[in-house]
């Protein structure tokens, strides 16, 4: 069966389809193979014989990629998983995944979309960095020179209120 | 597709023992849109008739007043002494009355579908089932099976536990179905809670058999999963809400004998009476294969440069600019011209000669200037 055909089955209505609200233009999908999670066919993990996905796991990144002698019957026995381990830098594990959609999963197209997951998935790895540590809201330089502006330009407001409003007497 | 595709049976632990020759079936064109409307129309064919009562609103003796009373000529109940005396009656815009076209027992509440329709439908659906995609666009949980279709042994068909059902679809590692099944269960909305279908809950796997030596009883108190024999599919169990890619499991003998019921493209079934089946409309329905084929390659015109289309430039009136107009019309330079030639041609016709001086006869001048 054509992966074009499927995907004209596929397109009109299926479990993994995410449409939020009416106006939302843009159809979001949430099956494993779609790597922007978008519902076209090009990103379609179900439409397409070759099909690459990237997930965070306990272990580190996991690259699942559908074997290409795979049957089209086969299901679990057709992809085959690596990890990049967590202590991988970012470099490395950019590399990895760049080989791995266009080499090993056969589809060159996807490299950008599957580096762009990668980036993703590390950037939310990275501990965040500590916060700058909060001035004291009492320190008098900040006291003396905040408060005179905040005033003047109250007042210049209240001048100006008065002028565009109308005498009334 | 050099030689036929071939589908493993599964043995009760769960590995691959022997393999089965892919009945042609399951390899008919999928029709979604003949898939839909036969499940819309064989989907009436279980509803119960209903109406309201044919005397509603009618049980009273109320006539029209007529005119002359300042009040509408709608019947109106007589008497006195209660509250509906004068009140109008009959008419569905009045309280009481009867509601606007009643509805009646004898509504056609059952449609035919040709034989052959039913048929291409339940075919359709079954090829649908044996694309992994399509039964996890449906929303079966199928990640961990190792193949679709799925079949098991024969042995199947003599359980009589349910616990012997349960074991055989872990080591399947199909059971993860039934489980979502399980999760779903929920309370309906509304009225039908009291009217026997007190929860609505997914659908789970469809188990096919070729012979009951008890493998109905041990399944069908799993939560979602449905049996039924190989001789009566039924496409409200194959394609549920008109949905493809329903998650079949089928045993050894039932699996074997599809290309007996439903035949193949070239051999009539044994079962239905000069059944073939369905043949696709195009052999190859592979878009891209088709479009990088050698036979379109070599007669399509090689891909010219690429234009670069310019989206914010300002549109040119081609009526008032002339570039844009010759680019469009290269005749209008040939008409302009002419035009412009004509134009000078009849100025210099009409233009006014300037008046010259008839030159005098000699005799005259000769005359005049006589010395």
């Amino acid at each position: 069966m054509s992966t074009d055909l499927q995907w004209l089955l596929v397109r009109d209505n299926n479990s993994f389809m995410v449409k939020r609200g009416p106006s939302v233009g843009r159809i979001f999908s949430k099956e494993s193979g779609n790597l922007r999670n978008i519902h076209s066919e090009k990103f379609s993990g179900l439409a397409n014989s070759k099909t690459v996905h990237i997930v965070d796991s306990a272990n580190g990144i996991q690259i699942v990629s559908r074997k290409q002698k795979a049957t089209p019957f086969a299901v679990s026995g057709a992809s085959s998983t690596g990890v990049i381990r967590s202590r991988t830098g970012s470099r490395r594990a950019l590399g990895i995944v760049a080989v791995t959609a266009s080499k090993k999963a056969g589809r060159p197209d996807l490299r950008t979309a599957a580096l762009a997951r990668v980036s993703a998935l590390l950037a939310a790895q990275k501990e965040p960095k500590p916060a700058p540590a909060k001035k004291s809201p009492r320190s008098k330089k900040s006291k003396t020179a905040s408060v005179p502006v905040a005033q003047r330009k109250s007042k210049a407001a209240a001048a100006d209120d008065d002028d565009d409003l109308p005498d009334l007497v | 597709m050099a030689s036929r595709p071939t589908v493993n049976v599964h043995s009760a632990s769960g590995e691959a023992s022997t393999s089965l020759p892919l009945p042609a079936v399951l390899t008919a064109p999928i029709r979604l849109d003949v898939v839909s409307q036969v499940h819309k129309s064989i989907a009436k064919n279980k509803r119960q008739a209903y109406s309201v009562s044919e005397k509603a609103g009618h049980q009273t003796s109320a006539e029209s007043w007529g005119t002359g009373r300042a009040v509408a000529r709608i019947p109106r109940v007589g008497g006195s002494g209660t509250h509906r005396a004068g009140q109008a009656a009959f008419g569905n815009m009045c309280r009481g009355g009867r509601m606007f076209a009643p509805t009646k027992t004898w509504r056609k509440w059952h449609v035919k579908v040709n034989q052959n329709q039913r048929r291409f439908a339940v075919v359709s659906a079954l090829a649908a089932s044996a694309l992994p995609s399509l039964v996890l666009a449906r929303g079966h949980r199928i990640e961990q099976i190792e193949e679709v279709p799925l079949v098991i042994a024969s042995a199947a068909e003599s359980f009589t536990k349910t616990k012997e059902a349960v074991a055989l679809l872990k080591s399947l590692k199909a059971y993860a179905d039934v489980v979502k099944v399980s999760n779903s269960r929920k309370l309906r909305a509304g009225k039908g809670k009291m009217r026997n279908r007190r929860h609505r809950q997914r659908r789970g796997p469809l188990v096919v058999y070729n012979e009951d030596n008890g493998i109905v009883k041990a399944f069908r108190n799993l939560p979602g999963v449905e049996l039924v024999n190989v001789r009566r599919l039924n496409l409200l169990q194959l394609a549920p809400g008109g949905h493809l890619g329903r998650f079949v499991i089928w045993t050894e003998g039932a699996f074997a004998l599809l290309d007996d019921v439903f035949g193949t493209f070239d051999k009539v079934s044994t079962h239905k009476k000069d059944y073939l089946l369905p043949t696709s409309k195009i052999s190859n329905p592979d878009v891209t294969r088709l479009i990088n084929s050698d036979e379109i390659q070599s007669v399509v015109r090689p891909a010219g440069q690429k234009v670069q289309k310019r989206p914010w430039t300002q549109k040119k009136n081609p009526l008032v600019n002339k570039a844009v107009l010759f680019r469009l019309n290269p005749y209008a330079k040939t008409i302009r011209r002419h035009e412009l030639l004509k134009q000078e041609r009849l100025k210099k016709k009409n233009a006014k000669k300037p008046k010259q001086p008839t030159a005098a006869g000699e005799a005259f001048t000769a005359s005049l200037f006589a010395p």
